[in-house]
């Protein structure tokens, strides 16, 4: 690692964003390197397809080297902008005609007996059937979380697995403060009624 | 405070989001209604519930996200 690159891990998003501005590429990649799982994990949990989800990151990647120039350090913090470039990624990717509204409980099925398979195949012990048991809820938990209206369930994804504030939400969506919470306040019952037989308290 | 509003302000207070005022408004209500103060706990368990999708690695496989090389000058 140069001495370059050593220093720039230590850096500000807001500040390597201005070092990009004024030229400096390397300090985009290291963005790319600080952002790439999380923004993965975001579209992953968004569409449920792990392709979808690579070309999600990579195409907001290349929006923030376009549109990287806009970006006022001032005015909102890095971490708010690439949100509200991914959420709208997202809106884009839903409105497109290719998709088709199976698609994702289809795919979810086929990762759930490839899980099944391998784990069966393993000997019997009850942290199998833990394991089994676990699958079976992240399941039901994917599937719920997928049938939230869309603008609910970017907010309670940027909430719960992104660790966003309504603020920062709130810029992301560009909607006020009040509808933030309101759509977690929806989000959250919606997830309740419809996941009521698996939430042990 | 009506049990609607306290809904959507106990749902902000776990994302503690909500100021002294109202959480002082919020505490007084659900003191007095049962309801809204089971409603806490089961908010608290979806948390819990939802907590069970860990974070995963990007694929190997796929591309590592690429920058355009700017043209010089
Ligand atoms: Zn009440």
């Amino acid at each position: 690692m140069s001495l370059a690159a050593k220093q720039l891990k230590y850096e500000a998003d807001e500040e390597l964003m201005s070092c990009f501005q004024s030229g400096d590429n390397s300090a985009l990649e290291e963005i790319v390197s600080r952002y790439r799982k999380p923004l993965f994990n975001f579209f992953y949990r968004m569409v449920g397809r792990r392709e979808t989800a690579e070309d999600l990151v990579q195409e907001t990647f290349l929006k923030v080297y376009r549109f990287g120039s806009t970006f006022r350090g001032t005015e909102a913090k890095f971490s708010t902008w690439l949100y509200s470039v991914a959420s709208n990624q997202c809106k884009d990717y839903f409105r497109s005609s290719a998709r088709r509204p199976e698609t994702y409980a289809e795919e979810l099925e086929k990762e759930l007996a490839e899980n099944f398979e391998s784990v069966l195949a393993s000997p019997f012990s009850s942290s199998v059937e833990n394991h089994l048991i676990r699958m079976e809820l992240q399941a039901a938990l994917k599937l719920v979380i997928n049938s939230l209206p869309e603008k609910e369930r970017i907010a309670i994804l940027l909430r719960e697995y992104q660790g966003l504030e309504y603020k920062e939400i709130a810029q992301a969506l560009c909607c006020p403060i009040g509808s933030v919470k309101v759509l977690l306040f929806r989000a959250r019952k919606r997830l309740r009624e419809r996941l009521e037989n698996f939430i042990i308290e | 405070m009506k049990c609607s509003k306290a809904r959507i302000l106990l749902s902000a207070m776990i994302d503690g989001e909500v100021s002294s005022r109202e959480r002082f408004l919020l505490k007084q209500h659900l003191d007095a209604c049962p309801r809204c103060k089971e409603e806490m706990g089961d908010l608290r368990a979806l948390r819990a519930f939802m907590s069970l999708w860990p974070e995963e690695e990007p694929s190997r496989l796929a591309r590592k996200p690429s920058i355009p090389k700017r043209p010089a000058g």
